[in-house]
């Protein structure tokens, strides 16, 4: 009773709004579902979790390098695995990301009012590019300085070369081991949030009564 | 064998940090690169060009293709089906 009472005293605070907006939109359940729609059952529908399994292992292999740094992984046979391992998982997850991508872009994935999920997908497309970008001018070899010096033209004519300086290791290295991950990271949690909140898209030959809804 | 890429770029950063013989060579040692796949990978890129506005590597378009190909096989190819667990409405699935 008396937490209760304390509960309906403060409904203004914004703990309380956002917990409830929470408790509402995204319940335990759709968080955690242990359940999928029939349709799930396609290749198509893996290539969103191949992507992050391949941002997990990149994630993973970046925190080993930044810890051992350039004097370890540009020399020893386990840094340059390692250093291999995060390049290919790059790899790995542009592919399966532009194939997903194509799939949700054919299944017009924006139906059923989840117009923020793919908003949120493609700004974690256009922020995994400079991510990548930053880490193909981090290498520090001739590859990186031939791109930074390709890329600062391009920057420059379009106005931000002073601020955005690809030919400073310093800052791209900071963008890309700091500030980017964790855009990305961010960008990436609330497009999983997303798809848990409004659930998977149906493909458009889906549709039918137990749908009823879902598929416009 | 050392691939020249690699070779001339170890041996500029062991003169450019200043490192002593024996660290020169570990740097160097460390661009040996063996196999085809890491032959193939420091080979230059092919460029193929169309006309005046279209020039692609073989590796990108390799790499494009690839994505065509597994996006078409992924939305052509059946799901393995659980038996077990397969809804008598269609709409719940384990």
């Amino acid at each position: 009773m008396m937490s209760n009472k304390i509960e309906t005293q403060k409904p203004d605070m914004w703990t309380a709004r956002l917990r409830q907006s929470w408790q509402k939109n995204l319940p335990i359940e759709k968080l955690l579902p242990d359940t999928q729609p029939a349709y799930v059952a396609s290749w198509i529908y893996v290539f969103g979790v191949l992507t992050l399994s391949a941002l997990a292992v990149i994630i993973a292999s970046g925190v080993v390098l930044a810890f051992e740094g350039p004097s370890w992984y540009h020399i020893s046979d386990a840094g340059r695995f390692v250093n291999s391992l995060h390049f290919w998982s790059v790899q790995l997850f542009f592919f399966f990301m532009v194939v997903h991508l194509w799939g949700k872009f054919w299944m017009a994935a924006w139906r059923g009012k989840r117009q923020a999920t793919w908003i949120t997908g493609s700004i974690a497309f256009v922020v995994s590019i400079a991510t990548a970008f930053t880490g193909y001018l981090t290498q520090t070899n001739f590859d990186s300085q031939w791109i930074a010096f390709e890329a600062k033209d391009g920057f420059n004519s379009v106005g931000i070369g002073a601020w955005f300086t690809v030919t400073n290791l310093g800052q791209m290295l900071l963008m890309h081991v700091a500030f980017l991950p964790l855009v990305l990271g961010l960008i990436t949690v609330i497009h999983v949030l997303q798809v848990r909140r409004k659930g998977v898209v149906p493909p458009i030959d889906a549709f039918d009564q137990t749908l009823k809804g879902v598929n416009k | 064998m050392v691939a020249p890429f690699l070779y001339i770029e170890a041996s500029f950063k062991a003169t450019s940090l200043n490192l002593v013989k024996s660290e020169s060579a570990l740097l160097i040692r460390g661009a040996k690169v063996t196999g085809f796949f890491s032959e193939f990978m420091n080979l230059n890129a092919v460029y193929l060009k169309a006309n005046s506005w279209l020039s692609i590597s073989v590796s990108n378009l390799v790499v494009i293709i690839s994505m065509l190909v597994i996006f078409f096989i992924a939305i052509s190819i059946p799901f393995p089906k659980d038996h077990h667990e397969s809804s008598k409405n269609g709409r719940g699935q384990k």
